[in-house]
């Protein structure tokens, strides 16, 4: 496969991850209105938000990081 | 090209560029003579996200200005399909030259990524997808398009209440503002104040934003839904269709249902679902606790978990796809549009021309892109590469 056809995978990674924090704050923020508590539950989104960013990012470029391993020097393109 | 060519081409821009400063906001700044033929339509965007409806206003089915061109790069690209096969030949002339080997680079570009089978099971849906949003980005470019071209929409703001006038919010500014228009910055503003019979103040808001005019002088007595004031707005007859978050999420929806269509129809329903939702080691767990195999089943167990958690993951990141196709889109058509209408704001005839050639690239690339990432991902929701090619 051409190379540029692994950059196309990751167009949308940042789309993936400000959405996965964005989502986790605001989420939180909204727990937080409905429970009437501080900060919990904003914090708590904050975590998993990023959490699941750096997972998801990981789990995208897992596939290419295991091919570059795998390549001998010999056959790169 | 000879040097006295060259010269010539050289004057002519020149004197463009004179012309067109006198014409244009900068000169205006710099308070040169103004010449009114020369005055270009000042830059307004009423709406960012959506066309403004320009037929059928009140109807359950506006028709804004943006599908409207939309209908119109349909027609088009029809028509440019059907006088380029009508009469096919052996040996093609110049239209079906073209279309030939447009073609054959869109089947070279899909079979590249995809192989040889998928690739002709994709190349309805991305050569459309690839066609569609070059067209739309190509016809946006005639002048036909944007604020040369306008219908006139006026709405008027009635009195909520009987009472007298007794304020009118929106003034000239100062002696030099006579005969300049009166205009609401935005929706739901105070634009007069109505005294009712028992004294009570009440605000009339402006419909929406746009040019106004009054009905009415202070101290007039109204009654209720009297008009007060008249808005005109002028929203173009034809804006480019990439430029409504609407239209563009719409393909970006069909690109992700073919994208998902595309995974459950080429690799089975167990193996699509199973992306998602995994729940196999779930049970493997539970099953050989129930076996009492303790540290086994809680070994399956915290796997089980993290596949079900990593199944989310994916899901959220085919639907993040959605919404980065369709804000792309929008956002380079928007920001392309906007940056044409501004240089013409500044400098009328001479600083677009670069930004339209600017403009004819950014509508091949994002054309490109679009497809292509639908493709991208088409190829691998069928099976990650399976296939060789």
């Amino acid at each position: 496969m051409e190379k540029w056809v692994y950059a196309f995978r990751f167009v949308g990674i940042g789309w993936y991850i400000a959405l996965c924090i964005g989502g986790g704050i605001f989420g939180g923020i909204w727990l937080d209105r409905h429970f009437g508590s501080s900060i919990i539950f904003t914090l708590a989104g904050v975590l998993l938000g990023l959490v699941m960013a750096a997972l998801g990012t990981y789990r995208m470029i897992e596939p290419l990081i295991r091919e570059q391993n795998d390549m001998t020097p010999g056959d790169k393109h | 090209m000879s040097r006295r060519g060259c010269a010539v081409i050289g004057l002519v821009v020149l004197i463009l560029f004179i012309v067109g400063l006198a014409g244009g906001a900068i000169g205006r700044g710099m308070n040169l003579p103004k010449i009114s033929i020369l005055e270009v339509p000042t830059l307004e965007i009423e709406s960012f996200f959506r066309g403004e409806p320009v037929f059928l206003k009140d109807g359950p089915f506006p028709i804004t200005n943006t599908l409207i061109a939309s209908w119109i790069t349909i027609v088009v690209a029809t028509l440019f399909a059907f006088a380029a096969t009508r009469k096919m030949k052996i040996i093609p002339g110049r239209l079906q030259g073209l279309v030939e080997m447009a073609m054959e680079g869109l089947i070279n570009f899909i079979e590249g990524v995809a192989g040889h089978k998928n690739g002709r099971r994709f190349l309805p849906m991305i050569a459309t997808i690839f066609i569609f949003v070059m067209f739309n980005a190509y016809l946006a470019l005639l002048p036909l398009y944007g604020p040369g071209l306008y219908v006139t929409d006026t709405k008027e703001a009635v009195a909520p209440a009987a009472g007298t006038v007794v304020e009118l919010t929106l003034h000239h500014e100062g002696e030099e503002g006579e005969g300049e228009e009166l205009k609401a910055e935005e929706e739901g503003e105070v634009i007069a104040r109505i005294e009712t019979e028992g004294g009570v103040i009440e605000d009339v808001e402006a419909p929406k934003m746009g040019e106004l005019e009054y009905h009415v002088e202070v101290g007039q007595f109204v009654s209720a839904d009297e008009p007060i004031a008249e808005i005109t707005t002028r929203p173009p007859l034809i804006r480019s269709a990439s430029t409504d978050i609407n239209m563009t999420l719409a393909m970006a929806l069909l690109a992700v249902l073919f994208i998902e269509l595309m995974g459950l129809t080429g690799r089975g329903f167990k193996h699509y679902i199973s992306e998602y939702i995994n729940v196999g080691e779930l049970f493997r767990g539970m099953k050989l606790f129930l076996k009492g195999k303790i540290v086994d089943g809680l070994m399956a167990y915290v796997t089980g978990v993290i596949n079900v958690i990593i199944g989310g993951l994916e899901f959220i990141s085919h639907m993040t796809r959605m919404i980065s196709f369709a804000f792309r889109l929008f956002g380079n058509m928007t920001a392309g549009e906007i940056l044409v209408l501004s240089a013409t704001f500044l400098i009328p005839w001479i600083m677009a021309v670069p930004f339209y050639g600017l403009e004819l690239l950014i509508g091949f690339i994002q054309a490109l892109i679009f497809g292509g990432l639908t493709l991208v991902f088409a190829s691998i929701a069928v099976g990650h590469g399976s296939e060789e090619h």
